[in-house]
């Protein structure tokens, strides 16, 4: 890729201001890991960090509401025409009915829309990070790598978030939904993180949604999320981006797993105008295993960016990716994956699949599938593939009197049900059958 | 029924591949009620004409016309002439994974019945009629929740044509080489389901290299399709007799053919 020698998009005084707006009262240890953050993104210049991971991104649309930040984001979920505007039929209709669920309002926690199961440990993330008792979450995020954009942008800007700690032997009987929502006439940027922590023999499902009008303005969402995932528990986790046309949404994970434990993700882009998706996921001890899915679909000038780094670090540890990814005019689609098999760590079995469709010959693919073995005795398998819907199957769905239109949609919803029809929850997989049906409007340009 | 009625007209027909002419000039009349069976070497042609009336883009036609029902087929998008009546039975059925083989078959109905203005089937009407059709080809329900002949055995694709055919109810049915691939009792049981289906004004234009089902399905005329040419018509003795000669005999016809053609 050309790295681009262009004036930073904003400015170091710019940037100075958007750091004063995001000031917040932090406890010293937390305090020095913010200022770490900050500088990292003085220095580097901004957003031109050095990496590779960035070459695809329209930087300037992406960060263009950063450049209002200076407004204080508390001003709008103060704002109680915002939260009595909620027509919450609305959000029930495309998110189904759920016993459990935490509401983001434009990245702010919203209460009185929430309702927490009961026994399960929710905190905010300032007060526990104010805990000056609580040990494990200092080393939890004196650990994290600052060298990246994603999770620096966030330390350094982020106000609050969630705590959530699965005690040990917990079971969460019904799926834990996260709404995310974007309602909002003016640009803003709003920054939030979050960690999770799961005990051993632990058990829960997490389902985020991620919902706004097709309103004028554009805003940035950054939310980075940690996960640890303790011996033998078991997370599954799955988010739907089903944003409006102006919403830029940066989501980053990390997730480390001890042994035996077991992560499953599913990603679904199926909106907005920019949406990132990076997941580093660290195998850290014997069995644990993690299967990432993924589909995509972008149209116009959307942009989707799923990044995954699977890291394995112990021997017997089992990982699974696919990704599907369909981009129709002149929208553009990422898919960057890395599995790292560490030395140690025989008996890995690994394997990672990428398939995409280009339905535009404006619409531009990216697949970067990369296997970095260092192991003896390791299963490792990848594969990657994009093309165009096949020609065959369409003559041959036409040549029954089926409209092209309508084929070309039966081949898209084909393409997808790999991914989709594996959805262990019903609503949730309605809501993305929903987007997924709805796909293809008019002839591909 | 109007013996002289023309179902369809092919005249002077010629069509390329890439540039390659294939075919070389076909005359061929089908009125409504009669079947033909076409037999050829392979590369002759045979599936070239087929997929050139169900509208197939790779094959240009370069000459010649194609009507059906006085209609010029020539300038009608594939599904409008599947929705007339038109229906191809795939020599190489397509496999469409994740496309489900009910929901498949249901859309392809509506299209049909929304382009002749019919109520669109249900799905409890539509699984009633498929459930009658199936049992009548000896087929099991089964194969409708599984996808578009995806992992179907090359005599379950044949049957999954011949399912597509006798619901779509087409008035011209081409079957490309629907035989091969069948073991005997399932070339029998699919050679009484097109008979079920073919009613007085049906047609058939069938493509096969063996006597074997035309002894189920009796053609009116048999046509020799040597080079792009139709070299020979006759009756259905025909065929014996190619089975017997084969068609080096038939030589000297397409040399001729290719003398006239030179002239
Ligand atoms: N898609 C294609 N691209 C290039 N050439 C083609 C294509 N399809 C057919 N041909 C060529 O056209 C000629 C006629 O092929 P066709 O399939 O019509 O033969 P056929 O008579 O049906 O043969 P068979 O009995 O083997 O099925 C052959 O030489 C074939 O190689
Ligand atoms: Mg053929």
């Amino acid at each position: 890729m050309i790295p681009r020698e262009t004036q930073p998009l904003i400015s170091n005084a710019e940037l100075e201001k958007i750091l004063i707006s995001f000031e917040s009262e932090d406890p010293s240890w937390f305090h020095q890991i913010r200022q770490i953050a900050r500088e990292e993104l003085k220095n580097n210049g901004f957003p031109d960090f050095k990496t590779e991971q960035g070459s695809y991104t329209p930087w300037d649309k992406v960060l263009l509401p950063l450049k209002f930040s200076g407004r204080p984001i508390e001003r709008f979920s103060a704002n109680t025409d915002l939260l009595s505007s909620l027509d919450w039929n609305q959000i029930e209709s495309v998110i189904g009915q759920w016993p459990y669920r935490i509401v983001m309002l434009n990245g702010q926690y919203s209460i009185q829309h929430s309702i927490l199961p009961s026994g399960l440990e929710i905190e905010s993330i300032r007060s526990v990070l104010k805990n000056s008792l609580n040990i494990p979450i200092q080393s939890m995020f004196s650990k994290l790598n600052l060298k990246e954009l994603g999770p620096v942008l966030n330390l350094a800007c982020f106000k609050d978030g969630f705590y959530l700690h699965f005690k040990s032997n917990q079971c969460l009987d019904y799926p834990l939904v996260m709404l995310h929502i974007a309602t909002q006439a003016q640009d803003y940027f709003s920054c939030s993180h979050n960690v999770i922590v799961m005990d051993e023999y632990s058990s829960g499902t997490i389902l985020e949604y991620f919902i706004s009008g097709n309103e004028d303005q554009s805003s940035l969402n950054s939310e980075m999320t940690q996960i640890y995932l303790r011996p033998q528990s078991q997370l599954a986790h799955a988010a739907a981006y089903l944003n409006g046309i102006h919403k830029n949404q940066w989501s980053f994970q990390t997730v480390e797993q001890q042994s035996g434990s077991s992560f499953s993700s599913r990603i679904f882009i199926l909106g907005g105008a920019w949406t990132r998706h990076e997941q580093v996921i660290a195998l850290k001890q014997p069995q644990a295993s993690c299967g990432l899915e993924g589909l995509w679909m972008t149209q116009d000038h959307q942009q989707a960016e799923n990044y995954t780094f699977i890291d394995h670090q112990a021997p017997n540890c089992t990982s699974r990716e696919k990704f599907k990814g369909i981009a129709n005019h002149d929208s553009v689609g990422v898919f960057d994956g890395c599995i790292l098999v560490r030395e140690n760590s025989m008996k890995t079995d690994a394997s990672q699949e990428n398939k995409n469709i280009l339905l535009s010959s404006n619409a531009q693919i990216y697949s970067k599938p990369q296997l970095k073995i260092y192991a003896d005795d390791v299963k490792c398998s990848h594969g990657s593939a994009t093309g165009q819907l096949d020609a065959e199957a369409l003559f041959y769905l036409q040549s029954r009197g089926i409209h092209p239109e309508a084929a070309q949609q039966m081949l898209i919803d084909g393409f997808s049900r790999e991914i989709v029809d594996a959805i262990p929850w019903p609503e949730f997989k309605t809501s993305i059958w929903n987007r997924v049906n709805q796909f293809y409007k008019g002839n591909s340009k | 029924m109007n013996q002289n009625r023309e179902m369809l007209a092919i005249k002077n027909l010629h069509a390329c591949i890439n540039e390659k002419e294939i075919l070389k000039g076909i005359e061929l009349t089908i009125r409504p009620g009669e079947i033909h069976a076409i037999m050829g070497p392979n590369g002759s042609g045979k599936s070239t004409l087929a997929n050139i009336l169900a509208g197939r883009e790779y094959c240009q036609v370069t000459q010649g016309s194609i009507m059906f029902e006085n209609q010029n087929v020539l300038t009608m998008a594939p599904e409008e002439r599947a929705q007339r009546g038109i229906f191809l039975a795939f020599q190489y059925p397509v496999e469409i994974p994740g496309v489900n083989n009910a929901y498949f078959l249901k859309a392809a109905l509506n299209a049909q019945r929304q382009s002749l203005h019919e109520a669109e089937l249900d799905a409890v009407d539509f699984l009633e009629l498929a459930k009658i059709k199936l049992k009548e080809l000896h087929m099991d329900e089964s194969i409708l929740q599984r996808s578009v002949n995806e992992g179907f055995s090359g005599g379950e694709k044949k049957k999954n044509e011949i399912l597509q055919l006798v619901m779509l109810n087409p008035k011209l049915a081409i079957l490309d080489e629907t035989d091969s691939g069948l073991d005997i009792d399932a070339l029998k049981i699919v050679a009484a389901g097109i008979n079920a289906w073919k009613k007085a004004d049906r047609s058939v234009l069938m493509v096969t290299h063996y006597q074997r089902l035309l002894d189920y399905i009796t053609p009116d005329y048999i046509h020799v399709l040597i080079q792009g040419k139709i070299v020979k018509t006759g009756g259905k003795n025909l065929a014996l007799e190619l089975e017997q000669k084969g068609y080096g005999n038939l030589d000297s016809l397409q040399l001729t053919a290719m003398h006239e053609q030179r002239q």
